[in-house]
């Protein structure tokens, strides 16, 4: 009897969970699919499978929508902002959680207080400020803004290194490591799996923007993806939507390419962060 | 008509000085900032008649001057733009829309006043655009003075499927009844009557302003808009328009994805035959003429004004006189810059050659231009009843609304074309909002 | 050892280029924020002193009243979607399948989390699409003969914001189920063992040992679920823009409107300083309604 109850809530469950991971990816494939498709297949069956593998969508989008440049920008944007996220975080988070002082829970408080505030109620101020600065309209504006969003990684981060053992820290210490080493060649290699997690949202932030890219930067020659590809939609979306499709597919390929490899690695960090956070 | 000949005289007089300066002294190295809502690649769009302009300007002896466009999403423009203007930094040139919407920008001293400085460039107004544009710009603006140039020539009505109406043995209507008796037919016969743009809430609002307008008069809803003259939008003639255009949106004569259609889906669904009629500005003739987007012959479409009230008080062939020149565009010169002068040597350039670039696109233009008229037959169709018909231009719903009241008109036509906001609501709310900003004497 | 450890320059060196850089770009322009919301107009420009008139106004606006409320709708319906969904997927994810299927089904259900909100919403626009050709749901409806539902779903006042919010789940399940699924794998295996030898069902396991275990994961996904759906804009923005009437409008989308469309600064930021102070109240309920719990 209770086998047979087991076995049935069993089957239940993988058909709930099937159904989920359907509508997970089915829009992926039916995205992937529209972008061989030629215009006129557009007024036919939306689940027809494309008639040809219409290559040429993509060749149009690279071209009109100019991705390579795009690129270019976005790429140099993301991996500087990303090591300095890194620095900023690994080094903060370790101050708070493994060394000793007074005022770390306050500054902890402080730093999270950024997790709170929506991106737009800073733009203007930072518009401002970036103008005084005369960076306004160049990529340097964007890596200020995006590197200085420290808070959730901090916040992870503070997570993940309270996961470390503090003996081990001890050890390299009375080994005769100054803190400088101990922070360098114990903390940060045994941190990996944290370091990874906190990565990746800060790619997936920064390549996925579009508020923050399109306010202050404005030449078209120094545009960030999203933006080019919210162009592109503007002037292109409603007509053309092979190449609209493939210039989505494009944008999206890198973070799916990085998310696919680093996967297991975000688990472990998210677990390690996340809960002793 | 037009004085071509000492347009052309001037023109020529213009490009020779031009040409002159341009040899005598190499020009210092300027950057042309454009703002506008459009991509330039788009045919239709000021900035593709912008982008022309500027192409032939630098090929002209030119070459240290460049230029570069930002394309902003009609929502997002006035973001930019205040960002802009905040950090001083206001472009060349840029969209915006026309009417009150402006009053912020002006009000803020970004823009040059046309009235008062234009000529600075070396030529007058009256050069290059006809008295009666200039008066419509009037119309539009809240000050004495005008603060921007006119982007395009429009007028705003029903175009129809000439094919549809034969095969369904319709008339174009002469009386509003007859335009619903039209649309009764249509729909029995399955095919939807008319496309509209819900998406963007004035698809909806002009509905409410061409039944009010023919019921009392071109001017009633911008009188409202102000509690000018005693008129206010709790005024039964609102309300009883306001009922109308919910009526027509409840029958289905708009078909039922309204609310989520913008205008280019709208476009598309009088294109490809699925609805009869569309009511929109004469720029959909670009998209008209674009035969990859619009299979039907340029003979099978038809172009009429909405039709007047039979027994309303203004009649019927006063409604046949209305213009309605709903063109909410307006192109403004960056105040700064304009000061600094850098620029005004191509400003002037633009200024006198902007018909002859509209024209070749196939807009039309409030410009003059030395180029000999020759219009596609759709074009020649709406040329000819901006010619002969407009008596009485009138202005769009929102036009003299101030900002919030204008969200709230377009927001609540969702409601009201939807069913689920009583036009009695629908009229309060609109007044409500005046009275809060133009307190009723 | 207590000396390395309390080493204040060390601290300093550490600290300090972070807690700058954050000061001057994110903490000093908030607080410009929160000074603006004094003001009206355009900085720089002409910004007037108002004093508090701006909050006056907050309890007068009628509009402001409805994008709380939609914001509300928006923090219950998709807040709850994300806790409850993300939750069941990861008990799916480590309970109802073998071990060598997880990491592809994962896999799959963190994909919407990582594209961007622009493509996202331009997907959602096509699947909900009536005209001029049926989208993906309108298809699907005709398709298994319910042709009587098919609508505009995201043109009507009465699904759009369900329209919306189902989309806004769809983007953000993912995030929750991998936080979910991350806690899930610390809890000790011999733990779950032992239950299970004892006679316990899973689903007695999951319910007495899981559950207690998982709470300060748990909490911790509700307070990131009330700060994401408080400060969310792209899918509304882009799918509805906030219609139809003021169905989808939430705070965040009527504050860009104030500050922009109507040129009233002050006012905007005054929005967004109200949404700040939301998430802020929302996040310390939840947090001491635990403490609470906890110590009870």
């Amino acid at each position: 009897m209770r086998w047979k109850k087991r076995n049935v809530s069993g089957i239940v469950l993988k058909a709930l969970l099937i159904c989920l991971l359907i509508t997970d990816i089915y829009p992926f494939v039916w995205m992937f699919l529209s972008s061989f498709k030629k215009n006129v297949e557009f007024s036919q069956s939306m689940f027809a499978l494309p008639g040809q593998l219409y290559f040429q969508n993509y060749i149009e989008a690279y071209r009109l929508a100019d991705i390579g440049v795009l690129f270019k920008n976005t790429v140099f944007v993301t991996f500087i902002s990303i090591a300095i996220i890194w620095f900023f975080s690994a080094t903060v988070a370790f101050a708070i959680t493994k060394m000793r002082w007074r005022l770390s829970g306050t500054v902890l408080t402080y730093v999270q207080l950024g997790m709170f505030i929506p991106a737009f109620v800073l733009l203007l101020p930072q518009f401002l400020m970036l103008q005084k600065l005369q960076l306004l309209n160049t990529l340097w504006a964007l890596i200020l803004v995006f590197s200085t969003n420290i808070s959730m990684s901090v916040y992870l981060l503070t997570g993940f290194y309270r996961a470390l053992p503090d003996e081990i820290l001890e050890a390299s210490v009375i080994d005769g490591c100054s803190i400088y080493q101990t922070f360098w060649r114990i903390a940060a290699p045994m941190s990996i799996n944290g370091y990874v997690t906190v990565i990746m949202l800060a790619f997936v932030n920064i390549w996925n923007d579009l508020l923050i890219s399109q306010t202050f930067v404005s030449s078209t020659g120094k545009r960030m993806l999203q933006v080019g590809l919210a162009a592109f939609l503007d002037a292109k979306g409603a007509r053309e939507w092979g190449p609209t499709f493939a210039a989505i597919v494009m944008s999206v390929f890198p973070t799916l390419v990085i998310y696919l490899i680093l996967n297991k690695k975000i688990i472990a960090g998210l677990s390690a962060g996340s809960i002793k956070g | 008509m037009r004085k071509s000949s000492k347009i052309l005289a001037a023109a020529l007089a213009a490009a020779m000085s031009l040409s002159t300066v341009a040899f005598a002294e190499s020009d210092p190295e300027y950057v042309f900032k454009v703002v506008s809502e459009q991509a330039p690649e788009v045919p239709e769009s000021e900035a593709h008649i912008i982008q022309m302009a500027l192409d032939a300007y630098i090929a002209d002896g030119h070459p240290n001057f460049s230029y570069e466009f930002e394309v902003c999403d009609q929502n997002d423009l006035a973001s930019r733009l205040a960002i802009l203007i905040a950090s001083n930094d206001v472009p060349d040139l840029f969209n915006y829309e026309d009417g009150t919407a402006m009053d912020a920008i002006v009000e803020l001293d970004a823009v040059v006043n046309v009235s008062k400085d234009f000529n600075k460039l070396g030529i007058e107004l009256t050069d290059i655009m006809p008295e009666s544009v200039i008066d419509a710009k009037h119309m539009l603006s809240n000050y004495d003075d005008i603060y921007s140039m006119p982007s395009q020539m429009t007028t705003n009505g029903l175009f129809y499927n000439k094919a549809i109406f034969e095969e369904q043995g319709l008339e174009v209507p002469t009386t509003w009844a007859e335009l619903e008796a039209v649309c009764d037919k249509l729909l029995e016969a399955g095919i939807q009557p008319i496309a509209s743009n819900g998406a963007d809430g004035w698809g909806i609002t002009r509905w409410i302003m061409l039944y009010a307008d023919r019921l009392a008069g071109a001017d009633c809803h911008q009188l409202a808009s102000r509690n000018l003259e005693g008129w206010s939008f709790r005024d039964d003639v609102f309300l009883e328009a306001a009922a109308k255009c919910q009526e027509m949106y409840q029958k289905g004569y708009m078909g039922n994805a309204y609310n989520a259609m913008s205008s280019t889906e709208q476009y598309a669904a009088f294109c490809s035959g699925q609805a009869a009629m569309i009511y929109t500005g004469s720029w959909f003739a670009v998209s008209l003429l674009d035969t990859s987007t619009n299979p039907i012959p340029q003979e099978d479409i038809g172009y009429f004004t909405p039709p007047g009230i039979e027994g309303s008080e203004m009649g019927l062939d006063y409604a046949l006189g209305l213009d309605d020149l709903s063109c909410a565009n307006a192109i403004c010169i960056g105040k700064k810059k304009f000061e600094e002068g850098t620029n005004n040597d191509f400003l002037r350039y633009l200024f006198e050659n902007i018909g002859t670039y509209q024209r070749e696109v196939g807009l039309l233009s409030p410009y003059y231009s030395e180029m000999e008229e020759s219009y596609e037959p759709v074009q020649q169709m709406l040329m000819d009843h901006l010619e002969q018909d407009s008596k009485y231009p009138t202005l769009w719903f929102e036009a003299k609304m101030d900002a919030s009241t204008q969200d709230i008109a377009q927001y609540n036509a969702q409601l009201l074309a939807e069913g689920t906001m009583t036009p009695e609501e629908y009229c309060e709310e609109l007044a409500a909002s005046v009275d809060e900003n133009y307190p009723a004497e | 050892m207590e000396k390395v450890l309390r080493n204040r320059k060390a601290i300093l060196v550490f600290i300090l280029p972070g807690l700058l850089a954050y000061t001057c770009f994110v903490f000093y322009p908030m607080c410009q924020s929160i000074l603006f919301t004094f003001f009206e107009g355009t900085p720089n420009v002409k910004f007037d002193f108002v004093g508090l008139d701006n909050y006056k106004r907050l309890f007068t606006d009628k509009s402001f009243r409805n994008s709380f409320l939609v914001t509300m709708q928006y923090l219950l319906v998709t807040g709850t979607g994300w806790i409850i969904l993300g939750y069941g997927t990861a008990l799916l994810l480590r309970y109802g399948l073998k071990a060598k299927h997880t990491n592809t089904a994962r896999t799959i259900v963190y994909l919407p989390v990582v594209i961007p909100g622009v493509a996202a919403a331009a997907l959602w626009a096509k699947i909900f699409e009536i005209s001029p050709q049926y989208g993906l749901l309108n298809s699907l409806l005709k398709a298994i003969g319910l042709e009587s539902l098919v609508r505009p779903w995201i043109g009507t006042s009465a699904t759009a914001m369900w329209a919306v919010c189902i989309a806004e789940i769809w983007k953000g399940i993912g995030y929750y189920a991998i936080i979910f699924y991350a806690g899930l794998m610390d809890i000790p295996k011999d733990l779950e063992e032992a239950a299970s030898i004892d006679g316990a069902s899973k689903w007695q396991v999951i319910r007495h040992i899981v559950f207690p275990l998982m709470r300060p994961v748990f909490i911790m996904c509700v307070v990131l679920a009330i700060m994401n759906s408080l400060r969310v804009y792209d899918m509304p923005r882009i799918l509805t823009n906030g219609g139809p009437g003021y169905a989808t409008t939430t705070l965040s989308i009527y504050m860009y409107k104030v500050a922009f469309k109507q040129w009233k600064y002050g006012y905007g930021s005054t929005v967004a300083v109200v949404t700040l102070l939301l998430t802020v109240v929302f996040t310390s309920i939840v947090k001491r309604m635990d403490r609470k719990e906890m110590t009870e």
